[in-house]
């Protein structure tokens, strides 16, 4: 038997030995692993729950009662099983795509602190545009149907959607160009700039006009709790006592007026403010230069010249995006194909309290007796990837540190609430792209930690006044993408969540009494 | 095939014991390697402790693990039940064909695990996080996250091959 094959016995062989606590390795140990890793795959697989029952229990429902799940069925299939129906073998992993799991640091993590090693499993990866999750997730999400399912058979709909879109954006682009032409984009943003000197003087005018208001509305509901009893008015009006008032109760007088005056003069400092956003130059105000110029940064990047060009910015990366839309588009028009999925699916039912209202006749509403209803839920997943996503863990001084990369596509995901019915009646998303990025090994690294309470916590550090620029600059950003949702047998179209970042987490268990 | 069929059965009796499953030595795997491959039967029971009041009817089985530097326990508790399997294979394999080309492009061994159908009796686990690695005594807490248990038999097949990766 080969070196390495005899090291992986050992590994595997020693796992599932392991003792009470994790211990670090040791150097020596570090520079046996170093290098050499494992990888794995797994083929003609499937797994059924058959005839077995499962329960997952310790959870608690609203009122604090002990909730069971119950698993009535769950599968993992090939793509294809006809959710489960059919003992598809799925094939997950090849021996030239396989998980690895290995000791990694350098070029293999390169947002490692330097000189660390961490472990680094990862999914079966590829760079072709089919198989790469960036890519033909990016695809699906414009191509909006399910490729290869009736009326959906060419896979160019993508780049007519993405056509469109970036046609939007060099309309807007070209509209705001063709206004300040004349002008140039440099001058536009010292105007701006010159007018914005105004808008922060007068905003500084309003935060003094709140606090005196703010000051004079405090003074006031303190000398109106001394005033005396005999016909008190409600707060802010005034005794009619007039030059017979007694002194607490004028004080109190003269304290409603001088609120009032505070709150005039505030009025006066935000029609001041507005007017400010008001003034024009070149036939706009500054409120609507102020807006152009931010679209134009947001679609071209920030000008820096009277006629700016437009390299960076939202038009720059939709057009990359195309070019990766095509690129998978032809592709698929010459027959190339993916590498199959999974078919994944789980069947619950569970118990919960259930509390009936009803209108009585005053037009009340009376809560009734509480039932015991029993619910039903599904979630199938049909075609589903992991290729291209990497978890690292290592340790250091502040606890167990990883980042993680999650690359879930699957073409369609179902979520039924109902046994018996049809998708007609379920949630049903179509090419669901998941990238989710949390993490990142030098400035944001993912913290696990069992606290000595016995509580789990979850913590991402939070961006500091000292990293900000790298932090917005290298953090990973996280993109959700749906290429059709439908609900009950209504479509809602593509929905799409871009650019989610966690600047703070943390996170962690409380053990409720029981 | 040449192959050798073990059969084992494990009984832990009490339960804070740690499953004794330990490496084989360089010499056993030395005999491994010359046989075509094994198979292995087995039904490990994982039997509770009534002596550990802590869970209704005695505790089972518990693996703790401490995350680097933390100063709890990320827990397996209570680990009960029967888990049996039936025609487990183990051998070494040459991946030299096959797999849309990739195979001869590979063309090295691989330790092939077969799965087989499994079947449960009671087993269940909780997942918890806890102050201590052993149960019980003063000052303990624990956090109990949610319990998987199960009944009845599984249908599980494929190979899952392991090798060394550059």
């Amino acid at each position: 038997m080969n070196r390495h094959l005899r090291e992986i016995l050992f590994i595997l062989l020693a796992l599932p030995g392991l003792s009470m606590a994790m211990e670090a390795l040791d150097d020596r140990e570090l520079g046996e692993v170093s290098g050499a890793g494992v990888g794995f795959f797994l083929d003609d697989f499937f797994y059924d729950q058959g005839s077995a029952s499962a329960q997952v229990s310790g959870l608690k429902d609203s009122q604090g009662n002990a909730l069971t799940i119950d698993l009535e069925r769950a599968y993992i299939k090939g793509d294809g099983s006809q959710r489960g129906a059919l003992d598809t073998p799925a094939q997950v992993g090849t021996p030239l795509h396989p998980f690895t799991l290995k000791v990694v640091s350098g070029a293999a993590a390169p947002t490692l602190p330097s000189g660390t090693q961490a472990l680094q499993l990862t999914t079966p990866t590829w760079d072709d545009p089919l198989n790469d999750t960036h890519q033909y997730g990016l695809w699906s999400y414009y191509q909006g149907c399910l490729y290869g399912e009736a009326g959906c058979t060419n896979p160019t709909l993508a780049q007519v959607a993405i056509d469109t879109e970036l046609g939007g954006l060099e309309t807007t682009r070209n509209a705001l160009l063709a206004r300040y032409q004349s002008v140039g984009f440099l001058t536009l943003k010292s105007g701006i700039d010159q007018d914005m000197l105004l808008v922060e003087q007068r905003r500084a005018q309003v935060a003094t006009e709140t606090t005196d208001v703010q000051g004079a509305y405090s003074t006031m509901e303190t000398l109106y709790a001394a005033a005396p009893a005999n016909s008190k008015p409600e707060l802010g009006e005034k005794y009619g006592c007039g030059i017979f008032c007694g002194s607490a109760a004028q004080a109190y007088n003269n304290s409603v007026d001088d609120y009032q005056a505070q709150l005039d003069e505030l009025a006066a400092a935000q029609k001041a403010l507005g007017e400010a956003w008001s003034v024009e130059r070149h036939g706009y105000s500054l409120n609507q230069r102020a807006t152009d110029l931010d679209e134009f940064s947001s679609l071209c990047g920030a000008p820096t010249a009277e006629s700016p060009t437009c390299v960076v910015g939202r038009i720059q990366k939709t057009k990359d995006n195309r070019n990766s839309v095509v690129l998978v588009a032809t592709t698929l028009q010459n027959g190339g194909t993916r590498v199959k999925g999974l078919d994944v699916g789980l069947e619950t039912t569970f118990s919960l309290p259930s509390t009936a209202y009803s209108v009585d006749g005053n037009g009340n509403i009376i809560k009734g007796a509480t039932t015991t209803r029993n619910d039903f839920f599904s979630i199938n997943l049909e075609g589903f990837t992991l290729n291209g996503a990497y978890l690292n863990l290592w340790g250091d001084s502040t606890g167990l540190q990883g980042e993680a990369s999650l690359q879930m596509y699957t073409d369609k995901l179902v979520i039924g609430t109902c046994r018996n019915c049809t998708d007609a009646n379920r949630l049903v998303a179509k090419n669901l792209y998941f990238d989710i990025n949390l993490g990142q090994a030098s400035l944001q690294p993912l913290n696990f930690s069992v606290l000595g309470d016995g509580e789990l916590r979850l913590s991402l550090p939070s961006v500091t006044w000292n990293n900000h620029q790298a932090f917005y600059q290298q953090v990973p950003k996280s993109n959700i993408s749906v290429g059709n949702l439908s609900m009950g047998g209504v479509d809602l179209g593509s929905q799409v969540v871009r650019g989610m970042r966690v600047d703070y987490l943390d996170m962690r268990t409380v053990n409720l009494p029981r | 095939m040449r192959s050798s069929y073990l059969g084992f059965a494990l009984l832990f009796m009490a339960g804070a014991t740690m499953a004794e499953l330990r490496p084989l030595a360089e010499n056993e795997l030395q005999e491994i390697s010359g046989q075509a491959g094994l198979s292995i039967s087995a039904s490990l029971n994982f039997a509770a402790n009534p002596a550990q009041t802590r869970c209704p009817g005695g505790c089972g089985t518990r693996v703790a693990i401490q995350p680097a530097n933390s100063s709890g326990f990320i827990v397996l508790d209570n680990i009960q039940g029967t888990f049996g399997f039936e025609g487990l294979s183990l051998d070494i394999v040459t991946i030299d064909s096959g797999y849309g080309g990739e195979g001869a492009a590979f063309n090295a061994s691989a330790m092939r695990l077969g799965l087989t159908d499994a079947s449960f009796n009671n087993a269940r686990v909780t997942l918890a996080g806890s102050n201590s690695a052993t149960s019980g005594g003063v000052g303990f807490q624990q956090t109990d996250l949610l319990t998987y248990q199960t009944n009845g038999d599984v249908r599980l097949q494929g190979n899952l091959y392991i090798f060394a990766a550059p």
